[in-house]
């Protein structure tokens, strides 16, 4: 949270700060010793020139402390000012101690000052800026390598979330009790299964799908299902033919699909209909695909929990197409649930075949 | 001799089916008197029949096989069937019930046969601690349960147009009274719900949602800067919404901690 974001004065800056200050300091007592014809002893040089600069430094401290300068220009405004304060004060130090011939020489010490001051000033700002951006490319960097994580472990969860062990057992079960009543129906429950691990499995990899293939995994998985649960699930797939070549990332709707049936119909003693209807809306500016995944379920209560599986599609959405895509959440007529999500797609330019 | 009866319970049939098919090759002495394909049913069917075994499927619709069970474990013995749920197998075994795993294969099946004839020669009625039972069924359905219920409210219900708008919690930014609704802000939008801000007061995580107001909540993480007025007022700025909101005098000790 951010109460008070300006710039902090530590101490290690601080001491820093004042240190090079010194160094620059008595680079100016050398030089205006060498220049100045009237020559004094150069301690007095150089006493003067330490008073002049740390009075600059710390009217520079005082003041931008508690203005916080927002613009370059104010920046430079009140730079222009602790100059003229920090010269005046040193040199009025120098002239309570010391009765030095120095004294004659006000405005060349106050015009070398001024240049001075504003080019070590402006090395303050420049460093100021320079430490600034390396902390937000830090912060940059720390961002992406917990990005990276959070990556690795939706996709992990999503692993353990995709091919529930439940649904394995209870498939293989059903798969193996046809083997000896309907083996033709145990073959192609097996067939089904296969499509759907390899696309599950694949998944993890990264590899794009095109809708088709990613509709037939869903055909697969409510295949399976329609097969044990019989009367009970009844599904229905529209997409329009135009659309089936399209590139869209692989297991991005099943996790809704496997919740319409989990959640939504196999509660439901009569059972119920899981109907997915795929749109393409095309305009000037973007074509978006609507995919509208809806079930004549339970439908759900406001304290269910989101699942691992809904989230892990809403950081996939946010992943692939950040606020490109939307997700809808609805009740469903007369119940049950409605989803509809939303991406933008790239229009399909190879020959329909 | 009683010819020993049995109903099963699954909501796949082909299960049911392959169920039958093996205790027939295992145990032809045992009657098949009824089949039930969900928990409500198979709790009518037990009443009516009274048979010697009721085996169950765990997850059914209506009622669950656990649910069921502690209506009728004192008319006859359990067997439960499971598909996969570690929880459950662990609490089976511990507490010596009865269970069958998917898919059944014929050795496993054998034993737990022949077991449940031991069992029906000494006692044809479950253990009678039947409290006790009710009690581990409670504990098991607990542990496996699909439907993670949470506390806390995780989804806000909001018309619009004719369907029923349903609102992620973790997407909602801040809740506002107005006259006579409440104002829900999420991503740039704005849904009206009757819910008061009093009612979600006790209904939203107070570690993730503050009340700052007596008419506004909001997301603490949402929250973008905190400062402070010239009349020591704190005043909050809010993620996707432009207004500054003034935290009340009574609020203001959350934000003093930070």
């Amino acid at each position: 949270m951010v109460i008070n974001d300006y710039q902090k004065h530590t101490a290690g800056a601080l001491v820093k700060e004042y240190s090079l200050v010194t160094i620059f300091n008595i680079g100016i007592a050398i030089l205006l010793w060498l220049l100045l014809p009237d020559k004094d002893s150069f301690l007095m040089f150089l006493i003067r020139a330490q008073l002049i600069g740390h009075s600059i430094c710390t009217a520079c401290n005082i003041l931008f402390y508690f203005f916080k300068p927002a613009t370059t220009f104010i920046q430079i405004f009140l730079l222009i000012i602790c100059i003229l304060a920090g010269s005046m004060t040193g040199m009025h130090i120098f002239d309570l101690f010391f009765d030095s011939t120095l004294k004659n020489y006000f405005f060349t010490v106050l015009i070398v000052g001024f240049f001075f001051g504003i080019i070590i000033s402006y090395f303050f700002i420049i460093q100021g800026k320079y430490s600034q951006l390396k902390i937000e490319k830090q912060e940059e960097e720390l961002k992406s390598i917990s990005l990276e994580k959070e990556n690795i472990q939706a996709n992990l969860k999503l692993l353990q979330a995709q091919i529930e062990p439940h649904f394995l057992f209870n498939t293989l079960s059903t798969v193996l009790s046809l083997l000896d009543t309907d083996s033709k129906s145990g073959k192609k429950m097996l067939e089904n299964l296969t499509q759907y691990l390899r696309t599950s499995l694949n998944h993890t990899r990264n590899e794009t799908n095109s809708l088709k293939q990613e509709m037939e995994t869903i055909q697969s998985y409510l295949d399976i299902n329609k097969i044990r649960m019989g009367d009970r699930l009844n599904f229905k797939i529209e997409i329009p033919k135009n659309l089936y070549n399209i590139s869209f990332p692989p297991m991005l709707i099943q996790p809704i699909v496997e919740n319409a049936v989990k959640h939504g119909i196999e509660p439901k003693v009569e059972g119920g209909i899981v109907s997915i209807k795929v749109s393409g809306i095309v305009s000037d500016k973007e074509n978006v695909l609507k995919i509208q995944i809806a079930d004549t379920g339970v439908g759900f209560d406001s304290n269910l929990s989101q699942g691992i599986g809904l989230e892990n599609v809403k950081n996939r959405l946010e992943a692939l197409y950040q606020d490109k895509s939307s997700i809808i959440f609805e009740t469903n007529n007369p119940s049950g649930l409605k989803v509809t999500i939303g991406v933008p797609y790239e229009k399909d330019n190879s020959n329909n075949c | 001799m009683k010819k020993i009866t049995a109903i099963i319970a699954d909501d796949e049939k082909q299960l049911r089916l392959h169920l039958k098919n093996k205790l027939n090759q295992i145990w032809p002495e045992l009657e098949i008197c009824a089949e039930a394909e969900n928990g409500i049913e198979a709790v009518k069917l037990a009443k009516k029949y009274k048979p010697d075994i009721a085996f169950l499927d765990i997850k059914m619709p209506g009622k669950s096989g656990l649910e069921a069970a502690g209506e009728i474990n004192t008319i006859c013995r359990i067997v439960f069937i499971t598909a996969y749920d570690r929880y459950a197998v662990d609490a089976f075994k511990n507490e010596a019930i009865d269970y069958i795993l998917k898919p059944v294969e014929d050795t496993r099946l054998e034993k737990t046969v022949n077991r449940l004839k031991k069992r029906l020669a000494v006692d044809n009625r479950q253990a009678d601690n039947s409290e006790d039972i009710n009690h581990i069924l409670k504990k098991i359905s607990e542990t496996i349960s699909t439907k993670p219920e949470n506390k806390y409210l995780q989804w806000i219900k909001a018309q619009q147009g004719d369907s029923i708008r349903l609102i992620p919690i973790n997407e909602i930014t801040i809740f506002q009274s107005t006259d006579k609704y409440t104002a829900v802000f999420s991503k740039s939008k704005e849904y009206l719900i009757r819910k008061t801000i009093k009612d979600l007061e006790t209904m939203l995580d107070p570690e993730k949602f503050w009340k700052i107001h007596r008419g506004t909540i909001v997301k603490v993480s949402a929250i973008t800067k905190v400062s402070r007025s010239v009349t020591g007022r704190y005043i909050i700025k809010v993620k996707e919404h432009e207004k500054p909101i003034i935290v009340s005098r009574s609020y203001i000790h959350l934000f003093k901690q930070m």
